[in-house]
């Protein structure tokens, strides 16, 4: 896709038109799902997280700076949505400070394989490139223009995931 | 060799100097080799895990509820600020006598200002006598297309409508003959409105079509009710299209399912199936192939509204990707995106021209108009062409 359909798309959003905003979640949605995804314990709360993202984004979009950023601009209100969730979390469940460590790192759900707990409890930045990567489907230049680090990080970034993740299954089944 | 750089050379990120000096050392080095082999098995492990992720998104993002937008700068669409402060155009004119009514109160709550001194019989050219303010929440959608302003009787009230008018609740909406509409509702569902087709919107969910055919695009939610020929048609979400010709009646399913209800009969409709309600027999379900209508009807709404060609083509285009992402699409309609992204609307002409046991015949008139147009202007279109 031309770099330059998400930019006009984002301006006639801008413009009011729904049916053009539409078009960029369907186009972007997935990477803001992704950004989602590495905040959330479980998919449910990222569904959650993406819906109220995308209604933020929508009823805001006229305060966008520059349309031809949209996707990370969208990313950004993914990850203050997540947060903002996560700290409501903490007030309602007054958690003692270690589980809320533990509920931001991503606690591992019962059930779930070895490979996503392995994911799921890897520290936040780290599982954001994972998701962005393998989730997203993005390369390093698209991730690291989302996360507003340079590419180099990302690739350190993804480089440390993996070896943590390797640690964490050698003694598993299906260890690598 | 760092770890990164063998990251990097797996995941494809490097330039092809690095790739071909890592490739030398992988020859040389059997524990770089094993490196890269067990970053291989987990790489594989993680493809493996997120196979899924496309369809999974797609499902979440097909559950995404967008809301109407509250308007704080303006909108294309939004200019007449009636739609936003529930102020709306009234037109009062007396249906058989022709005469002007000085105010007319057609729904509780609805004030209107009169202004008597105008007087009109023909209804085809009806006179603005007065604006009204209505509720905020009677106000439960908008008019976000239309291939020409119409106007249209509504009881006693006659109401012109164009882009970004608002329409309330209770309202009933006739398109003359020769023009289209698109409505959007507070719910987040959308409905288009065929040539000659006349309906009410009875409720925020809820829909009687008199005559004419409807498309609807419903959000996720309650059911949403189209009442037409006796029946009930209810969309939990979904695109359906429901046509009430004089000789025919049918529903079609695009996407998602709906339940069709007829006395004591229901039959459940799937996508790309269709069930005939003529004559008062409700029919057997049954699948049709037609997919490429709904996005012609898209198209020549837009021409006919007259939106500038890039505009058009951006729409089109946006429309296209988002189907080629988030559904998967033929190889037709995969080289057409392809075609689309290269912002060339003569392309876009040409498709239609030569789609046309596809096409209705208003689309192929538009493809038409284009070709024509662009034929017109040689030096103008090799010019943009040159440009690319």
């Amino acid at each position: 896709m031309p770099g330059s359909t998400t930019e006009a798309l984002t301006q006639r959003a801008v413009r009011g038109d729904r049916a053009a905003f539409e078009a960029l979640l369907a186009l972007h949605g997935r990477t803001m799902l992704a950004v989602a995804r590495a905040r959330s314990s479980n998919s449910t709360d990222a569904e959650e997280i993406l819906q109220e993202s995308s209604v933020r984004t929508w009823q805001n979009i006229g305060k966008i700076n520059d349309t031809s950023r949209f996707v990370a601009w969208a990313c950004s209100i993914v990850d203050h949505v997540a947060r903002d969730r996560s700290r409501r979390e903490r007030v309602r469940e007054a958690k003692p400070l270690d589980d809320v460590s533990d509920r931001e790192r991503g606690p591992s759900e019962a059930g779930r394989n070895a490979i996503v707990n392995a994911v799921s409890s890897l520290p936040v930045p780290l599982r954001e490139v994972i998701e962005l990567f393998y989730f997203g489907n993005l390369t390093y230049r698209e991730i690291a223009d989302i996360i507003g680090k340079s590419v180099p990080t990302v690739n350190l970034r993804l480089a440390e995931a993996r070896t943590q993740l390797r640690l964490q299954l050698k003694d598993s089944p299906v260890a690598p | 060799m760092t770890n990164e750089k063998l990251n990097a050379y797996l995941d494809g990120e490097l330039s092809d100097p690095e790739r071909r000096d890592i490739e030398l050392q992988l020859e040389r080095d059997p524990n770089l080799r094993a490196e890269l082999e067990q970053l291989q098995s987990l790489d594989g492990m993680l493809r493996n895990e997120y196979k899924q992720s496309p369809a999974i998104a797609e499902n979440v993002i097909s559950k995404l509820t967008i809301p109407e937008r509250r308007r704080t700068h303006a909108a294309w669409f939004a200019l007449p600020l009636a739609a936003a402060a529930g102020l709306v155009l009234g037109i009062l004119i007396q249906k058989n006598t022709g005469e002007t009514t000085p105010a007319q109160t057609t729904d509780p709550g609805t004030k209107l200002v009169s202004d008597s001194g105008k007087s009109e019989t023909n209804l085809k050219t009806p006179i603005e006598i007065a604006s009204c303010s209505l509720p905020e929440h009677q106000s439960i959608g908008m008019l976000t297309l239309a291939t020409a302003p119409f106007s249209t009787i509504d009881g006693k009230l006659a109401r012109e409508y164009k882009i970004g008018d608002s329409i309330v609740k209770g309202a009933f909406i006739t398109t003359p003959p020769d023009v289209r509409a698109a409505l959007a509702l507070g719910d987040g569902s959308e409905l288009r409105l065929d040539r000659g087709t006349a309906v009410e919107i009875t409720d925020r969910r809820q829909l009687t079509i008199r005559s004419g055919r409807v498309w609807l695009r419903s959000a996720p939610g309650e059911p949403f009710v189209i009442l037409m020929n006796n029946a009930r048609v209810e969309s939990p979400a979904g695109e359906t299209i429901c046509s009430v010709q004089p000789d025919h009646a049918a529903v079609e399913q695009y996407k998602g399912s709906v339940s069709v209800i007829f006395g004591q009969e229901t039959r459940a409709v799937k996508e790309y199936e269709t069930v005939d309600l003529t004559n008062g027999v409700l029919g057997v379900v049954r699948p049709f192939f037609t997919d490429p209508f709904a996005t012609a009807w898209l198209f020549e709404l837009r021409v006919l509204a007259g939106m500038q060609d890039e505009e058009l083509v951006l729409q089109v285009n946006g429309y296209f990707e988002a189907l080629r992402r988030t559904k998967g699409i033929n190889p037709i309609w995969e080289a057409l995106a392809l075609e689309m992204a290269s912002h060339s609307k003569l392309a876009i002409a040409r498709f239609y021209e030569s789609n046309q046991s596809h096409l209705s015949p208003e689309a192929r008139s538009a493809a038409k108009v284009i070709l024509d147009r662009l034929a017109a202007e040689p030096s103008k279109n090799s010019k943009q062409n040159n440009s690319k």
